[in-house]
């Protein structure tokens, strides 16, 4: 009898426990992540401002890499499960463990929801990606590695050979899409390839998927202008709906989903 | 002496053949050039063949890029630029997609056989009237090394030559 009574109270004990669990844990969006800046920051540490979504309120979060690594500005539209407290949002970091970050502001996000209203509680809108200008950019030599920002109605290129902008008002087509690269690339990938036994095609097969954003703008004189950029999987569509919230134009509707970039969009 | 004279006089119609065959060449090839001082590159068309967004860039850019570097024109104006329309010795090039093979380029380098990527397109050369001054199918193609786009740097070389070839004002400038 007293067995029966203990095990139904054992039950009863886990039970509650697993549903207070599941009401504090919730799911979180990462909606944006920009760097942290402090006038008297100590450079040698990076910080990033976290923006995410829980519920109907944006969380800004500041996060320090362990590793000063910088992957986290590729993680808007990434999910995660956290736990909201009062000056700190705990969030699993995906190894068994768990990462306590602290609350820097909270907004509602009503309207932040929605791209191109232009309410974004944080700079969301100047979030750097890594890309790389494949042809095209006044100013710019071809196959560049830079920064691409779409800030002030403008999209800006930044590298270390030179910058360049492009107006968003003039960019009459954005367009994206998806490819594949070799893992192993530059000087590596080409001695890579001259490996006995094929094992330079046999790397071959060892590839990373990347976004391609095609733009179309016209100059002062009128005269038509195409680049090309590729970027990070995942990443060209926010730089499509940030130029288009901005001004420009495309032939081609943003998709629903902020971290679905799409498959190739092919024009006629 | 004897011999000297024949040797001389074989030697005399030797030297009138290949200087008189030299300018016949030069005239030939004067003629059939159509020499203007500027081309205006129209965007490219693909009607009826599906060209993904970033090859019709890829071959835009290309094609002014390599007509800049060695089309032998004074300049070179992009598609819609108004500073063409008071240009006289205009040239228009317009261009359409007629076939496209994507290929790969994951099979291209792991095979080194299959996955080759072709672009043929049809270019036509135009006075501002309209009046057709050279038509030509170029292709573009990657076999070995590369991405998928240079396919479009092979067509757009090749596309420069012809039209310093044919309608350039002075050739290799």
């Amino acid at each position: 009898m007293w067995k029966a009574v203990g095990l139904i109270f054992i039950c009863l004990v886990a039970a509650l426990a697993l549903s207070a669990a599941d009401a504090v844990y919730q799911v979180g969006t990462i909606v944006a992540v920009s760097p942290h800046r402090v006038e008297d920051s100590d450079s040698s540490f990076a910080r990033y401002d976290v923006s995410v979504k829980v519920g109907n309120t944006v969380y800004v979060v500041l996060y320090t890499p362990p590793l000063g690594t910088a992957t986290v500005m590729y993680a808007a539209g990434r999910d995660l499960t956290v736990q909201v407290g009062e000056e700190t949002l705990t969030a699993n970091d995906g190894l068994g463990g768990t990462v306590q970050l602290p609350i820097l502001s909270r907004a509602t996000a009503t309207e932040a929801s929605q791209p191109g209203t232009g309410s974004q509680p944080q700079p969301s809108k100047a979030v750097p990606i890594k890309s790389v200008d494949v042809i095209g950019l006044t100013g710019v030599k071809d196959n560049t590695g830079g920064m691409l920002t779409v800030e002030s109605g403008k999209l800006h290129f930044a590298s270390s050979k030179g910058d360049s902008a492009v107006d968003s008002a003039a960019v009459e087509d954005v367009i994206t899409a998806e490819d594949s690269q070799r893992m192993i690339g530059g000087t590596a990938g080409t001695l890579s390839r001259l490996g006995p036994y094929g094992s330079g095609a046999f790397l071959s097969l060892f590839r990373t998927k990347i976004d391609t954003l095609t733009i179309q703008y016209r100059d002062a004189d009128g005269g038509l202008h195409g680049i090309i950029f590729t970027m990070p999987q995942g990443t060209a569509e926010n730089i499509k709906r940030e130029l288009i919230a901005q001004g420009a134009r495309t032939t081609i509707p943003v998709q629903s989903s902020p971290d679905s970039s799409g498959g190739a969009e092919v024009k006629q | 002496m004897k011999h000297v004279f024949r040797i001389a006089t074989v030697v005399c119609c030797f030297n009138l053949m290949f200087c008189s065959g030299m300018r016949l060449y030069a005239q030939g090839k004067g003629q059939a050039k159509k020499p203007a001082a500027a081309v205006k590159v129209e965007m490219i068309h693909s009607d009826g063949v599906e060209l993904p967004a970033e090859f019709q860039v890829s071959l835009y850019e290309n094609l002014i890029q390599q007509l800049e570097k060695k089309g032998g024109f004074r300049h070179v104006y992009r598609d819609g630029d108004r500073n063409a329309a008071d240009v006289p010795d205009l040239v228009v090039l317009r261009s359409s997609v007629r076939v496209f093979k994507p290929g790969s380029e994951k099979k291209r380098q792991v095979t080194t056989v299959a996955g080759a990527t072709s672009i043929t397109v049809h270019c036509q050369f135009t006075d501002p009237a309209g009046k057709v001054l050279l038509e030509r199918d170029i292709e573009g193609k990657v076999r070995f090394l590369g991405g998928n786009l240079k396919a479009t740097y092979d067509f757009a070389k090749k596309a420069a030559d012809v039209a310093r070839e044919n309608l350039a004002p002075v050739a290799g400038t």
